[in-house]
């Protein structure tokens, strides 16, 4: 019996059809190639470690050292909010440019399976691109005096791989909400990313106003920093952390969703 | 009456109608960027700063004290300088990220080049622009600043040994502001998206301090700063007004050679992707 094709599919239904379109555009684009090269260089660092630096690099720096500085300034801090960004910005703003948003609109699907499809799409393309990377740096890294490094600090690796992914799923709902209530959501982005985020390095209970604050209490990395971050640096329960940060990327992602189904979208003639 | 033969005839152009053929994209992108409400609530955010250090030499002015705390020379304008390029950057993505990327989606490229214009008058038109733009976050502010500080305060500012100070504003405030719109202008010519153009246009500025810092807190030399784009303007900056570098100075020439190659590495790309013709694969 063939399945009426006029009766809306169940959301999950029609997000897992979403997210079958949207991650095969999203993964093998120009954009995700640029994207990758950023995600990935600390794998060129990496290389670079182990062909010259290792020799030269002061001893009071082991290997792990670089990779939690890696994770903690590279990843937490800058990258993963700048990946989430892009991308989550984009889900629902790429297509009110290109003026697509209509095929969807018409496709029996609800509009909550659109943009729940698109979230699952953008979260599988950047943890395709993040963790293998993180992976490889912490093995190029740690194995310079041999297997043992890599073993020693097993669980460290599970732990920063939970809390990069953790970063891209609330950071990605907060943007995702930016895209979808925003026309022009990049420089409210880059405003809260480089100005907003920087109050977790403030005393007192302000940072906890941050999502950075709690993403960095999931990491056990802390390394020397300047300024204000050097003074005030606090860090939260890892467990709080966790549900802190879940029940901010589900209330955004469910304000998103919301927004979405109501909003009606002009398109630029 | 003549008879022309009925064959090919080459056509003949008619010659520029100004001298200054780029005047008009100038004129037109920068009223469509003035009229947006956004843009004007950015340009207030941009000249926070100047409103800061006006308070800065005025307090300097009425209790002299303060000026051990809060010193008041030629440092005081490379350090705004240094400052405002944070804010350049965000007026460039605000303003310069669809100048070329929106042409080639449209198409309008092809438009303006079958234009009696050159490609040269079109980037000339699109780079001055972004130039308008971030003068306004740079030179503007700073020789407003240094106005108004010689008025507040000319037994300190109005001495033969401190007339250097406009024209390093001057150059300081192109340098910052060429820089920073080539590296806009050309991401935005590899792009057909304003928005992509934006992120990707972020994502290199931050990506280089990103680098930049990671790599200087491992390595612990002076010469990774160099690798952002951001750290060389200061470091220029630092060097025009004798702003003394923290942890270890940089050869003045590192700097400068980075954003020698950059500026030309813009050039080369505008080259390559602003053309007349489109290929189709």
């Amino acid at each position: 019996m063939s399945r009426d094709t006029g009766r809306t599919l169940p959301t999950l239904d029609g997000a897992r059809a979403v997210f079958a379109l949207s991650f095969e555009r999203l993964f093998w684009s120009r954009r995700s190639l640029l994207m990758g090269v950023l995600l990935c260089l600390p794998v060129v660092f990496g290389v670079l470690y182990r062909v010259v630096l290792v020799a030269k690099l002061p001893t009071r720096l082991s290997g792990f050292d670089l990779y939690g500085t890696v994770v903690a300034l590279y990843y937490i801090r800058n990258v993963v909010p700048l990946a989430a960004l892009f991308y989550g910005t984009a889900l629902v703003t790429d297509e009110v440019e290109e003026r697509t948003i209509t095929y969807l609109f018409t496709r029996p699907i609800r509009r909550s399976s659109v943009l729940l499809g698109k979230f699952a799409a953008y979260l599988a393309t950047t943890l395709c691109l993040v963790l293998p990377a993180t992976v490889v740096t912490y093995f190029l890294l740690t194995t310079a005096a041999g297997l043992s490094g890599a073993t020693a600090h097993g669980l460290d690796l599970v732990r920063d791989l939970g809390a990069l992914a953790m970063g891209l799923v609330a950071y990605g709902a907060f943007f995702a909400l930016a895209g979808v209530t925003l026309r022009r959501p990049m420089i409210p982005g880059l405003l809260f990313l480089f100005v907003w985020e920087l109050v977790a390095n403030l005393p007192g209970y302000l940072p906890r106003l941050t999502i950075t604050a709690w993403l960095r209490s999931l990491v056990t990395h802390h390394p020397a920093e300047e300024g204000l971050a050097q003074i005030f640096a606090q860090t939260q329960p890892a467990g709080l952390s966790l549900v802190v940060l879940s029940l901010l990327a589900g209330a955004f992602l469910a304000l998103a969703v919301r927004i979405f189904s109501e909003r009606e979208y002009v398109l630029d003639q | 009456m003549p008879i022309y033969e009925q064959a090919y005839r080459r056509w003949e152009a008619r010659g520029p109608l100004r001298a200054v053929r780029f005047w008009p994209i100038t004129r037109e992108a920068l009223s469509l960027v003035l009229a947006k409400r956004a843009f004007i609530g950015l340009l207030v955010l941009v000249w926070i700063p100047f409103v800061v250090r006006l308070i800065q030499v005025y307090i300097v002015t009425r209790f002299p004290e303060a000026g051990r705390v809060l010193p008041v020379d030629g440092r005081l304008f490379g350090d705004f300088l240094n400052q405002q390029t944070g804010l350049t950057l965000l007026l460039s993505i605000f303003g310069g990220a669809g100048l070329i990327a929106n042409d080639l989606r449209t198409g309008a490229i092809l438009v303006y080049l079958s234009r009696p214009l050159t490609r040269r008058d079109y980037v000339l038109g699109k780079l001055s622009v972004l130039m308008a733009l971030n003068y306004s976050a740079t030179l503007l502010p700073a020789l407003l600043l240094y106005a108004v500080s010689l008025g507040l305060a000319p037994e300190l500012f109005l001495k033969w040994e401190l007339a250097w100070i406009a024209p390093m504003i001057v150059l300081h405030a192109t340098i910052l502001s060429l820089v920073v719109s080539l590296v806009a202008l050309a991401i935005s010519a590899l792009s057909r998206s304003a928005r992509v153009a934006g992120l990707a246009f972020a994502g290199v500025i931050v990506g280089l301090e990103i680098v930049r810092g990671v790599l200087e807190g491992i390595l612990d030399r002076p010469e990774a700063r160099v690798l952002s784009l951001q750290n060389d303007l200061r470091i220029i900056g630092n060097l025009l007004f004798g702003v003394a570098e923290t942890g270890g100075a940089v050869p003045a020439i590192y700097p400068i050679a980075v954003l020698v190659l950059t500026a030309a590495g813009c050039l080369a790309i505008l080259r390559a992707r602003v053309r007349a013709v489109e290929i189709v694969r």
